[in-house]
């Protein structure tokens, strides 16, 4: 064994400095621990095991943030003081919620371990969805970062399970202001258009060639994402019924299968721990090959309808280390790393173990199968290589041709890290409310619908496939002229089965910025309402969570533990639980000591297996004199809304959420989506959700979808709250949450109302058959009256590049 | 070792060195008269010069609407020219799929050393300094973390 | 006995599922091969009926799309194509699919000549496009795959769809009445709004857009606006390749 580091002996600063050289990022106390270990050995460790420590180790691979224990305090305004103990942050919030749910929710087959949650989605078939982030690579090289972001989350679902076939991707991304001044863009980092246009790229022409249809997404901007676009990538798969569950044998041999090894992303696993400076290392970057990874699935497919492998895992953030690492973690292995296949010469056999190389997968193949599953990679022009074998010696062994250069034992290795006791501090913000009146509301409504977060995503949406596969129901993109947002999108798999799985997201950073507590609970209703306005069902809805945030101090832990207690209450109260999550820390940027951090921003995505793929329902008004229904009430919350933000203020009254309420609204709603066989039959025509920019910019844009306009009276509409706080002004642009706007024909308007009976809900207004777009003030005064192909105009005109 | 160049005989079916022309003037506020945009083959292989001929004509040119030039530049009225190419040790996948068609091809194969490796050359026209081909390089052009770049002044 | 087609794969094909279940839709027998079963003489084109390319990213698109399963199919299976033709046989190739089939010569085929005469470059948008489009037919009585369509509303979904002929290509396109499905609305810049040829026998073709995307009505954009037929606009080109093939070549 050769011994290559001194560890035994170092005083603790001298272990901090071994950390910071070698990039470990590992604390003293997981260094001390490290040390322990080797002490006991009576040796000192090699290059090998230190760096395959740190990585699995790592905070993106253990996720010790959120497994550590909390002293959250709160403190409000008049200096009163709440204190809370937390034992384990992801236990107690997010899992928790799963836990409550477990017992009703019988369709939850296997969360928060293996690759990706996994629900049921029909009699012989489960589906499996994974979202992952890839933010600090995309800062230095959008395109190969986006690229290589879309590929790791694809090979998560291709090695969940026993592998699942994905069968679509969604991509949400946080950019800087797209039309930022160059004097205001800090050195050395790229201009968030650039970043914008590359990551649109990488994404896209991955995803495209593996032959995936991208269905659904968001983009949003913000001057805080300049050093930091955050890229979340996710993909949905579908795998049958009990290959969940693998394991590696005794015997088994480890294969790798796809691209070759190189120096790519050294350190990923460990870099994206620290934040980026002036100086980051740009090996961290990879460079991936789609069509080899469409090879790979196309083996790995094939291979696994033959059940020609016991236990199968992607190699990701820390390469051959973690891919065995985690497959051999209840037996042992034994690794001969000079059989990999590599890039170019002159890697150094720790390098080679810890490479982030794309597109490779590692199977463990039973002796008797070896033969047919090298065959087959053949026959697809996949290099494979068997790289040694899973051993019952609770060891991990790794020789470099006669060289032994790892022997760890996993009990060690996989061990539970030491834990932290966080500190969390939340104060209450002292915030003010105070705005000008719009003078003239047609123009309010331009402007709002022109602004980036708001305006028309066609040209990037229209540069994905959303068609592959054949088993496209709701697009991106619908409508008479095929270009207004759906609020969810919708595939069917299966060509033989009448199944449908839809997909959609919530995000709105701007609520964090008064209260994280309530962008959660945002996000979360936002990701439901918006998959209940295609006719998704209530009861079969599961979420995931994304948290991107910057360094951990105290207030952005605090911000996180009021994220995650939202996340967890909100959960269990809308009945949809949480099946995977991930978190990013640390994405700040630092530049003459100044440092830029992003906001807390939280993803929820939401997938809901439909009985029925044909029940859908498109978010575009369909005919004229049809009824058009508001569910839910408006409330005075202008807080961190669109239209403040306009007059660049945040506000103080955020969007919460009335979970019971709207929980109840979304379960009758369910049920009446699957009223009817015929358009003609439907008792609903069309939903589109309120989301930024309030009812104003919902209406507008259900109306560009059918181009049809539409007269609503906002005197009709539900208010709750202070009647003096009644205004227009808030009817129109306030962004309460759980409210949808629904288009029911005039002849099933009894049959709409009885059903909705004991929700909150009232009838504002009907389809118009021209094009013009009528809101009646509360004072009976027109106060808007405009056009809808200028305003539509308007409302593409902004990302049209 | 032979490299083979490829670029579209009419502007009209040009649509990158439009693309590039437009992002320039729009990304940058850069004008140019004219971009030409040429794709660099460089065939780190044992090839004969019958071999590259038969490469450049039935793999790597369109007949329809290419022209080639092989270990030469075409001519071209341009005032700088600037050419990208991935770093080593990149993963150059158009290199590589290029060296799948040479198999077919030429139906032999290649050793572990001899790869095929490509690289983008543009050829501007306009009043242009040097200032502003540095900036089309590093804001535009190419991404200095896995690509390096080298332009060149042509007229005088 | 029932049609028997193959539907070609390889490294980055993409549609191939889609392509072979309207086809089996249709009443055919679908075989999904990849390339390499073929060049190593492990299935045959004897077999078949039918040959199908269909869409996808062969090879990444790297070079040029489809230009290296073009010149698989040209340079190393030539033979046993030239045979399939003579025998009558049907080629139909879409979007990756046409590409591949006129880089390899084998459309329009004018004089039986394999020489390319026309090409599919980049997109005037310098990108790919995801968009629903409406193509007419316009004419090439003779195809076998479009008689008595009148036009197919289905998707486009690629980078390099623009038609680009040489004059005297385009001329002969006009004079042998090739043309069978042009654009109302030109997506991409191809020349004269060209979407889909066929040979002068009428039994290979190819196009740019995707009617095995419109298999069923649901999938439509639009059927959630009008009432429309289960059966989408695209299976029919599909329904008359294999009837063709029961009423001419099955024995």
């Amino acid at each position: 064994m050769k011994e290559e580091i001194e560890i035994k002996n170092l005083e603790e600063k001298e272990l901090n400095e071994l950390s910071s050289k070698m990039l470990l990022s590992l604390n003293t106390e997981e260094m001390k621990t490290l040390q322990d270990y080797f002490k006991e050995k009576n040796r000192n460790p090699s290059q090998a095991e230190l760096e395959t420590i740190a990585q699995t180790w790592s905070e993106h691979c253990k996720h010790k943030i959120f497994n550590s224990a909390f002293n959250y305090k709160e403190i409000s305004l008049d200096g009163k003081e709440k204190e809370t103990k937390i034992e384990n942050l992801f236990r107690e919030t997010i899992k928790s919620a799963t836990n409550k749910l477990m017992n009703e929710k019988k369709w939850l087959v296997s969360v928060f371990s293996d690759n990706a949650g996994i629900i049921s989605f029909n009699e012989n078939f489960d589906v499996a969805f994974k979202v992952e982030t890839h933010n600090h690579p995309s800062a230095l090289d959008p395109y190969g970062g986006a690229n290589t972001g879309i590929g790791g989350v694809i090979r998560d679902i291709l090695g969940v399970g026993l592998g699942a076939k994905p069968i679509a991707n969604t991509d949400v991304f946080c950019f800087g202001p797209h039309e930022l001044k160059k004097e205001k863009l800090p050195k050395n980092l790229l201009h968030p258009k650039r970043i914008f246009k590359g990551v649109r790229a990488g994404v896209r022409d991955y995803g495209n060639r593996m032959g995936i249809p991208t269905i659904n997404g968001a983009i949003l901007f913000d001057e805080r994402y300049i050093g930091n676009p955050l890229v979340y990538c996710g993909t949905i798969g579908l795998i049958p019924k009990g290959m969940d569950k693998k394991k590696a044998g005794k015997g088994d041999k480890i294969i790798a299968i796809g691209g070759r090894t190189g120096r790519d992303g050294i350190h990923g696993a460990t870099f994206s721990s620290i934040e980026l400076n002036e100086e980051t290392s740009a090996t961290a970057v990879q460079i991936g090959n789609p069509i080899e990874e469409k090879k790979v699935m196309d083996v790995l497919l094939q291979a696994r309808d033959k059940k020609l492998y016991s236990c199968i895992t992607d190699c990701g953030a820390g390469g051959f280390s973690s891919a065995i690492g985690e497959m051999a973690e209840e037996t042992g292995a034994i690794v001969y790393l000079e059989r990999a296949p590599l890039k170019y010469k002159g890697l150094k056999p720790w390098e080679i173990w810890i490479s982030e190389a794309q597109e490779r997968m590692i199977f463990a193949v039973p002796k008797e199968n070896k033969n047919e599953f090298l065959e087959l990679c053949e026959k697809e022009d996949v290099e494979a290589v068997v790289l040694g074998e899973f051993t019952d010696s609770k060891k991990l062994e790794v020789f470099f041709g006669e060289e032994k250069i790892i022997e760890l034992e996993m009990q060690f290795l996989h061990k539970e890290v030491p834990k932290r006791i966080l500190q969390a501090e939340w104060k209450e913000k002292e915030l003010t409310e105070e705005f000008e009146e719009p003078k003239d509301f047609n123009e309010t409504l331009m402007q709002l619908l022109a602004m980036p977060n708001i305006a028309s995503k066609e040209t990037t949406i229209r540069m994905y496939d959303h068609e592959v596969q054949g088993g496209s129901i709701i697009k991106p993109l619908m409508g008479k002229e095929n270009d207004s947002p759906s609020d969810a999108s919708i595939v069917k798999p299966l060509f033989d089965s009448k199944e449908g799985v839809a997909v959609s997201n919530g995000i709105n950073p701007l609520y964090g910025d008064i209260d994280p507590y309530w962008m959660a609970a945002s996000a979360i209703d936002e990701a439901i309402r918006n998959l209940i306005c295609v006719g998704a069902q209530m009861n079969h809805i599961a979420l995931l969570d994304n948290f991107c945030w910057g360094a951990p101090t105290k207030e952005k832990l605090a911000e996180l533990v009021r994220t995650a207690i939202s996340c967890r209450e909100t959960a269990i109260a809308f009945g949809t639980p949480f099946i995977s999550g991930k978190d990013s820390f640390h994405n700040e940027f630092k530049i003459k000591g100044k440092t830029i951090s992003i906001p807390s921003t939280l993803l929820i995505s939401a997938l809901g297996v439909m009985p029925d793929a044909s029940k859908r329902i498109s978010m575009d008004l369909k005919e004229k004199e049809n009824l058009i229904y508001l569910i839910g009430a408006t409330k005075n919350e202008l807080g961190a809304s669109h239209f403040l933000k306009l007059q660049g203020k945040l506000g103080k009254n955020v969007p919460e959420v009335d979970a019971e309420e709207a929980g109840k609204a979304y379960e009758k709603l369910s049920e009446l989506s699957l009223v009817g066989e015929k358009n003609s039959e439907r008792v609903i025509r069309s939903m589109h959700d309120c989301s930024e920019g309030g009812l104003a910019v919902a209406i507008a844009e259900t109306a560009f979808g059918g181009m049809l306009g539409a007269e609503i009276d906002l005197r009709k509409v539900f208010f709750e709250g202070n009647e003096k706080e009644k205004t227009n002004t808030v009817l129109l642009f306030s962004e309460s949450n759980s409210r949808i706007l629904a288009e029911v024909p005039f002849k099933f308007k009894d049959e709409f109302e009885s059903k909705m009976q004991g929700c909150i809900f009232s009838e504002i207004g009907f389809v118009l058959g021209n094009e013009n777009l009528k809101v009646t003030g509360l004072k009976g005064e027109t106060i808007i009256n405009s056009n809808l192909k200028e305003l539509k105009e308007n409302w593409k005109k902004t990302l049209k590049w | 070792m032979h490299r083979i160049e490829v670029f579209f005989a009419d502007p009209k079916n040009d649509a990158e060195s439009f693309s590039v022309k437009k992002d320039i003037l729009s990304e940058l506020e850069i004008q140019t008269d004219s971009v030409k945009v040429i794709k660099c083959y460089y065939l780190n292989a044992e090839l004969s010069l019958e071999d590259t001929e038969n490469l450049a004509k039935n793999l790597f040119a369109d007949p329809i609407v290419q022209n080639y030039s092989i270990d030469s530049e075409a001519k071209t009225e341009a005032d700088w020219k600037i050419e990208v190419k991935l770093n080593s040790g990149v993963t150059d996948n158009e290199g590589n799929t290029a060296m799948l068609g040479a198999k077919d091809l030429l139906k032999r194969n290649f050793s572990e050393n001899e790869e095929i490796r490509t690289s983008k050359k543009y050829f501007l026209k306009g009043n242009l300094d040097e200032e502003k081909i540095k900036r089309i390089c590093k804001e535009l052009l190419a991404n200095e973390v896995v690509e390096s770049f080298e332009y060149k002044k042509l007229s005088e | 006995m029932k049609p028997k087609v193959i539907v070609l794969r390889t490294a980055g094909t993409n549609c191939e599922y889609e392509t072979a279940n309207v086809l089996k839709y249709v009443g055919a027998e679908v075989k999904i091969a990849h390339i390499n079963s073929l060049l190593r003489k492990e299935v045959s084109l004897k077999d078949f009926h039918a040959l199908v390319i269909p869409g996808g990213f062969a090879d990444g698109d790297y070079i040029a799309a489809g230009k290296i399963l073009a010149n698989r199919l040209a340079f190393n299976l030539k033979e046993e194509i030239n045979e399939f033709i003579e025998e009558k046989k049907l080629i139909l190739g879409i979007c990756n699919g046409f590409q591949v089939l006129v880089k390899a010569g084998l459309l329009p085929r004018i004089d039986n000549s394999s020489e390319q005469t026309l090409s599919l470059i980049w997109n005037n948008s310098g990108h790919f496009q995801d968009q629903w489009v409406k193509i007419r037919n316009i004419g090439a009585e003779h195809c076998v795959w479009t008689k008595d369509i009148k036009s197919i509303y289905c998707p486009i979904n690629h980078a390099e769809g623009k038609l680009v002929a040489s004059e005297q290509a385009l001329v002969k396109l006009y004079e042998k009445n090739l043309i069978a499905f042009k654009y109302d609305e030109n997506p991409n810049g191809s020349v004269d709004s060209i979407a889909g040829i066929c040979d002068e026998t009428g039994r290979i073709f190819g196009l740019m857009p995707h009617p095995e995307k419109n298999t069923y009505s649901f999938c439509n954009p639009q059927s959630t606006r009008t009432e429309l037929p289960f059966e989408g606009e695209g299976v029919q080109l599909f329904r008359n390749g294999i009837n063709y093939v029961k009423e001419n070549l099955l024995r």
